[in-house]
């Protein structure tokens, strides 16, 4: 038995990779100079946005590769855009836009290699809001809360600077922490998410700010 | 009895039932704008006529309320809402007793509650909320009681009211209703659910129209933060149970163009200038059922014509269907054209709605000027509104829907061009980085006909020259002189 399992690993891995491509590029700047811990995803067709086969990483050079991609199949290159409020917070570009914003690559043979699949960021002129992606990780309180029996409501908000208008961005009952997830859209010039957590059992508001330092 | 003769006594009991049955009938008095109304029920109907409604609602008097409420919060047209604060109704019978049912002893209920904090408190308790919309017409109604009114209170009332044979009769029924004075500086939901405007009118309903009433949930869709009293027992996965607003319940996005592309053109940046706010229906599971949004064209500063679309991301295998309308005028909800996709309303894994329709002609100036909004000395007018919506086949998780603001775009008829924001499509500038599509702050004034916003905005040529690390605020420094007239929310909102 364990011959036979042998044999077909000594038969299997030379053929993955005869069958596999490459794809590699570099992310800069205008002015041609490469950007570090850029994250590049690659994807298959029709994937959902931001749902990546692969991720890499630039780096100090600001070059990226994808080994062992199969041929005659299409992907799309792209530079991923995380929103979610920890990767903005992590994101040392998070004004830039891309171009070109992907390519399509179809290797066509088991030799083929996609090596200029090149980035540039330039400022989005454009880009006044950022945009931020909230789970339940990013309410620790709720932890407290009796989602299944108390009705426990959850009010997210942002306030610009010197203004007491609330900017709503999501109000609504929470009864799962785990699929619990809010986009946000918030001006560049706001530095604070605020959220709000209410129940029947616990009537009085916890007010808590979530710095959107570099997000 | 035989078959005819049993059809016959059926046919017989039913013309009786109809005969009998006692229609709903609208009350004189009304909750006033102070949000009080003392409300005296026999100045239009009898004991005997109140009895019979109550016998129809299984012992309960329901009154109808006809929600009327101005735009606060998050409430609108389409969604607003009062709170009941407090409610007792009395009945006083001839021989002198009386009877009192209390809101506060469980008496009375509606269909949704809310947490609210009433004003000047903070906390926030369990209330009965009544939901309701204006300004839509309701084409399943059956009569004008259905067709008027949004929401009801249901006041339980075990004691018989009119019984001649046993010397029973009500003489007078006196409800007392206060809405609660929600404490709005707490933003939401309390400033959704407050009292402003006012008056509500009233109707006591028979069973039809109550029914009619409760299963329509007048305004319940878009409200927010809703309990229902009697939820069903199995969860509607197609039920919004909140939203999700881009970029907020009270803000929007602006985008203006330069349609000359690839030519710089007079680059005043006003060639079409659009507003448009976009929220996410989730359920329970925070998955997303539909997309909602609302437009509004500001400027339109061409000789060209456009189409403007806004185009979101969705996964290849999203189905849903689309409805858009455009109103051309403001107050005028018979004033509109159909703006929905043609076919499935998706383009390989995208929606691509064209909110906005040949712009020249449903955004002309109603002097006449070849420009809208955008002359020296012209009188602003309110541009044409256009409200959307991607109803989703299957709930969709948020994370596969792209991001906000999206991919909003011009088509410009005259050159057959597509023009992208720069933040969408880095291609969209000229060769010395200006871009053709730009997204502003909200407050953004744009510049007059002809004057470059180089010129008029001082700063915005070192902002671009420095690709962006430089004068990132250039739109707070402006020649005031030389901007279109204060376009701000509360001016072209409607």
């Amino acid at each position: 038995m364990l011959h036979r399992l042998l044999a077909v690993m000594f038969i299997a891995l030379p053929c993955t990779s005869l069958l596999a491509g490459e794809i590699k590029g570099q992310i800069t700047d205008e002015r041609g100079i490469g950007l570090p811990g850029v994250r590049v995803c690659l994807s298959l067709q029709n994937a959902a946005p931001g749902e990546c086969f692969k991720t890499r990483i630039s780096n100090k050079k600001g070059n990226y590769s994808f080994n062992g991609i199969n041929a005659g199949e299409p992907y799309t290159v792209q530079v991923l855009t995380d929103a979610s409020l920890t990767a903005r917070k992590a994101d040392p570009y998070p004004n830039l836009a891309w171009e070109p914003v992907n390519y399509t690559v179809e290797l066509a043979s088991r030799k083929s290699k996609a090596n200029d699949r090149n980035f540039t960021g330039s400022f989005s002129y454009s880009n006044f809001q950022a945009e931020v992606q909230l789970g339940g990780a990013d309410f620790p309180e709720l932890a407290n809360y009796d989602l299944a029996n108390d009705y426990v409501f959850l009010k997210v908000y942002t306030a610009d600077p010197g203004d007491s208008e609330q900017n709503l961005i999501f109000l609504g009952q929470v009864t799962d922490i785990n699929k619990l997830l809010i986009e946000a859209s918030v001006p560049l010039s706001a530095t604070e998410l605020i959220y709000e957590i209410y129940s029947v059992a616990a009537p009085e508001p916890v007010v808590v700010s979530i710095s959107l330092v570099n997000a | 009895m035989n078959k005819r003769n049993c059809l016959l006594f059926a046919a017989t009991v039913l013309m009786a039932g109809i005969a009998n049955a006692q229609e709903s009938i609208r009350l004189t008095d009304v909750i006033k704008s102070s949000g009080t109304g003392n409300i005296n029920f026999f100045k239009d109907v009898t004991a005997e006529q109140l009895e019979q409604l109550r016998v129809d609602n299984g012992g309960m008097i329901v009154v109808g309320v006809d929600v009327n409420e101005s735009a606060n919060g998050t409430e609108k047209a389409s969604t607003q809402a009062v709170t009941l604060g407090s409610l007792t109704l009395t009945v006083t019978y001839s021989d002198n007793t009386q009877k009192v049912y209390d809101l506060a002893n469980g008496d009375a209920s509606t269909e949704t509650q809310t947490l609210l904090a009433e004003d000047p408190d903070t906390q926030r308790l369990l209330r009965y909320t009544l939901l309701g919309e204006s300004g839509s017409s309701r084409i399943t109604a059956g009569n004008a009681i259905q067709g008027a009114f949004d929401s009801t209170i249901k006041i339980v009332v075990n004691d018989t009211l009119f019984d001649p044979a046993q010397g029973i009769e009500a003489t007078s029924v006196i409800a007392n209703i206060a809405w609660l004075d929600t404490n709005v500086s707490l933003g939401d939901p309390e400033a959704f659910y407050d009292y402003t405007n006012g008056f509500e009118d009233l109707a006591l309903l028979n069973a039809v129209d109550t029914e009619f009433v409760d299963d329509y949930g007048a305004g319940l869709d878009e409200a927010v933060a809703v309990i229902l009293t009697n939820p069903p027992e199995v969860v509607d996965p197609q039920a919004v149970a909140t939203w999700n607003y881009f970029p907020s319940a009270s803000s929007y996005y602006l985008v203006g163009y330069e349609d000359l592309y690839p030519n710089k053109g007079d680059y005043d940046f006003n060639d079409l200038t659009v507003a448009y706010q976009v929220r996410y229906g989730l359920n329970s599971d925070s998955d997303v059922v539909t997309i909602r949004g609302t437009a509004y064209l500001i400027t339109r500063g061409a000789g060209f014509n456009h189409d403007w679309h806004l185009k979101i991301p969705l996964p290849g295998d999203a189905t849903a269907s689309f409805a858009c309308t455009t109103f051309l005028v403001p107050g005028d909800d018979y004033s509109f054209q159909d703006c929905s996709p043609d076919g499935s309303g998706f383009v390989n894994g995208t929606a691509d709605i064209q909110v906005f329709s040949k712009t020249a002609d449903i955004f002309a100036d109603p002097l006449g000027a070849v420009m809208t909004n955008t002359l020296k000395d012209q009188t602003f007018v309110k541009g044409p509104k256009s409200t959307f919506r991607v109803d989703f086949d299957v709930p969709l998780p948020a994370s596969s829907i792209g991001q906000a603001p999206y991919d909003p775009y011009l088509f410009v008829h005259n050159s057959g061009e597509k023009i992208q924001l720069l933040q969408v499509n880095p291609a969209f500038k000229d060769p010395d980085g200006y871009p053709f599509g730009m997204l502003m702050p909200v407050d953004w004034l744009p510049p007059l006909e002809y004057f470059s916003i180089s010129t008029i905005y001082p700063l915005f040529d070192s902002f671009v020259a420095s690709q962006g690390t430089q004068d990132v605020d250039w739109y707070n420094t402006f020649l005031s002189n030389y901007v279109v007239d204060a376009p701000t929310i509360d001016v072209w909102e409607w």
